[in-house]
């Protein structure tokens, strides 16, 4: 079954197009990995899912509905980001009860032992925590609800390095034991990418590609070795980046379709894999270069 | 195990690995229940779709075979099958990387056959 | 998973109870305004001398008006407070949408109107009480110390109209302001400039209006007039918000 359904989706901001006739669909129970720059129009999409924003043009659909301003939607898909309010007026201990109330597969349980785990304070205001503390309170908002359809939009902001791990395991113990469709947004593929099963890419607003991520991973290789053998391996080949190594010297990244490697390792090219994280950033450069054309 | 996720290898592959590796040290017996696709997300933090791709993959290959509805378990070949790809597959992939470096670095043949068989002595008085 | 269905009326309960626990504020603040309103009261408000017949009489006015028009300002503030970014998207923090965040909001309005309507009569009891027991004075004279019952109940339920009434045009006043960023420069003339052009066009108007609400003396036209305005209120406001998106 597909929780979220996609059709021409688009989504204009003043004269800018944030979304730009996105089509796709999202089974249901799937982790995804929603990936792309900044302004790629990742935070448009997932607040139009969350029935926050109003699409312009195209149709959407999340469990079968329109979401937007839709109460269905609103109890059952939650947004988790950093920008997360609450009233200064609730102590943590408050929110966490409020959501109780409102979240119908609440766990309360499970949201009190992440909170004394990550050593939060009941008498704490949401306003006062740090930046890695409040992305942490909120990812325990986001998985304590246990919502049909969870969206993490950069949970991970401010979070040092062990408590990043520890929630990506929280994420998955929790979807193991309560499955249920999670879209994360990150800058940080590598880091999420375990975690995984389809990588949605997106790329000034439209779709790039929607993958599974094992696919993603052997979608292209780099090639490495003198300029004009590199040039002759990936004739006629989709080259995604390129770079001057030395003056005879290149490294290439080429889309993995049906390469003579073994060829190419002959002509000395040094055969590398180019991981699912490198790949996005170099697909969704604007230009076939990077920074070293800015100094030239 | 920890995972070598610096992209060398697919992770379904690795899980793939693991479960023959578990056969080969005789942790998995024939006709043992392996692991399932949960448990093995659980155990590696990794998505459970990605785990069953590497469970399938060695059901592809006869080392599991499945009950409906218990799960996977191992092979009466299984041990065999493993024992003859590694030595097709991964041993010679070795070699073949040890005898493009031995050319790289001008080594005959005679004399990379001697290195190992240096290491192979050495490897039997440590055991 | 399955999914949640919850109606309406259950999340504008829920998000009623939890804006009361949120903006418990709003009733201190209540007993705030009220208190400083009777203290200036009890220093009376009029004070003036004169001789009759060759008496001099001395006589101070004690008047609960500080407390109804502090009362009617702070449903005033509250109502647009409550429009404003910041207290929009904590009502989103959990289960919302427009309708039942305008509803549980009106809601709240309302029930913040009964605390202030029944306070701010009360208190006109108190400021009696106060000045005969604590001020020294000879005679007590131009209203009766002791009202019927009845009379008590109809001027707490007038007041409770008004409140309502203020409090429905505050909160349509903040949610039309919430429209545009420039809106909240502009409205104040724009509603100016429409008062002075209905004086202009229609000369008398405003005194008609002021007939119209608060010349009634028959208890169900007071009725239908103050709570038939403030629905309408409501109901502007709640179409109007109608499309907006939450967290830009």
């Amino acid at each position: 079954m597909n929780v979220i359904e996609c059709e021409g989706l688009t989504k204009q901001q003043w004269r800018l197009k944030a979304l730009d006739e996105l089509s796709f669909t999202i089974k249901e129970n799937t982790i995804t990995g929603l990936i792309g720059r900044n302004g790629a129009g990742k935070t448009t999409l997932l607040k139009i899912l969350a029935g926050l924003w109003q699409e312009t043009n195209g149709t959407v659909r999340v469990f079968s509905e329109r979401p937007f301003n839709n109460l269905l939607i609103s109890a059952n898909a939650i947004y988790v980001d950093d920008q997360m309010q609450f009233s200064n007026r609730l102590t943590l201990s408050d929110i966490l009860h409020e959501a109780g109330r409102f979240y119908g597969n609440w766990d309360a349980e499970l949201a009190r032992r992440l909170f004394n785990y990550f050593s939060f304070h009941p008498k704490q205001v949401h306003m006062h925590l740090s930046k890695g503390k409040k992305s942490t309170f909120n990812m325990i908002i986001g998985l304590a609800s246990r919502c049909a359809l969870t969206m993490f939009d950069e949970p991970t902001t401010g979070m040092d390095a062990s408590v990043r791990s520890d929630f990506y395991r929280a994420l998955l113990k929790d979807y193991l034991a309560y499955p249920r469709t999670i879209i994360i947004s990150s800058h940080h593929l590598e880091e999420i990418e375990d975690l995984l099963e389809d990588v949605l890419l997106l790329d000034q607003g439209r779709k790039y590609f929607h993958l599974p991520i094992d696919e993603l991973k052997e979608y292209a290789v780099g090639l490495t070795g003198r300029t004009e053998m590199v040039m002759q391996c990936s004739a006629n080949q989709e080259v995604i980046h390129t770079r001057q190594i030395r003056d005879d010297l290149t490294y290439s990244v080429v889309k993995n379709d049906n390469l003579p490697l073994n060829k190419a390792r002959q002509l000395g090219i040094e055969v590398s894999k180019v991981s699912a994280s490198e790949l996005c950033v170099f697909l969704t450069k604007k230009t076939k270069g990077g920074i070293d054309d800015v100094f030239k | 195990m920890i995972l070598n996720t610096d992209g060398s290898k697919p992770i379904y592959v690795q899980i793939s690995e693991w479960i023959e590796t578990e056969i080969l040290k005789g942790n998995l017996k024939q006709d043992e229940k392996v692991y399932s696709q949960y448990k093995l997300a659980e155990m590696f933090t990794i998505n459970p779709a990605t785990a069953a791709k590497g469970l399938n993959l060695l059901s592809d290959e006869n080392i599991l075979y499945n009950k409906r509805g218990l799960g996977k378990f191992v092979t009466n070949e299984a041990l065999g099958l493993i024992i003859d790809k590694r030595k097709n597959q991964t041993l010679k992939g070795l070699l073949l990387e040890a005898a493009i470096e031995a050319k790289q670095l001008n080594v005959s043949e005679v004399e990379l056959v001697q290195m190992l068989k240096g290491i192979m002595t050495n490897l039997e008085g440590d055991a | 998973m399955s999914l949640n269905r919850m109606g309406l009326g259950t999340v504008v309960a829920k998000q009623l109870q939890y804006k009361i626990k949120a903006y418990y504020g709003v009733f201190s603040s209540l007993v705030l305004v009220q208190v400083i309103a009777l203290l200036l009261s009890v220093g009376g408000s009029v004070f003036s001398g004169t001789t009759i017949y060759g008496l001099s009489l001395d006589y101070t006015t004690y008047m609960t008006t500080n407390v109804i028009a502090f009362t009617i300002l702070w449903i005033f503030i509250h109502a647009i407070i409550m429009t404003t970014k910041t207290e929009r998207e904590n009502s989103f923090s959990f289960v919302s949408n427009q309708l039942s965040n305008n509803i549980s909001n009106c809601t709240f309005l309302i029930v913040a109107s009964i605390a202030g309507g029944i306070t701010a009569i009360l208190s006109g009891y108190l400021l009696r009480v106060i000045v005969y027991f604590f001020i020294d004075i000879d005679l007590l004279i131009g209203t009766e110390f002791y009202y019927p019952p009845g009379e008590v109940f109809q001027g707490i339920v007038a007041m409770i109209c008004y409140l309502i009434l203020i409090g429905s045009v505050g909160y349509l006043l903040g949610v039309i302001t919430q429209l545009h960023r420039m809106l909240p420069v502009l409205l104040p003339f724009v509603l100016a400039g429409i008062l002075i052009a209905l004086e202009r066009i229609f000369p008398g108007s405003f005194m008609a209006i002021g007939e119209y609400y608060f010349q009634e003396t028959n208890v169900f036209p007071f009725l239908f007039k103050f709570i038939g305005s403030a629905v309408i209120c409501f109901a502007v406001a709640i179409l109007i918000s109608s499309r907006l998106e939450v967290r830009k």
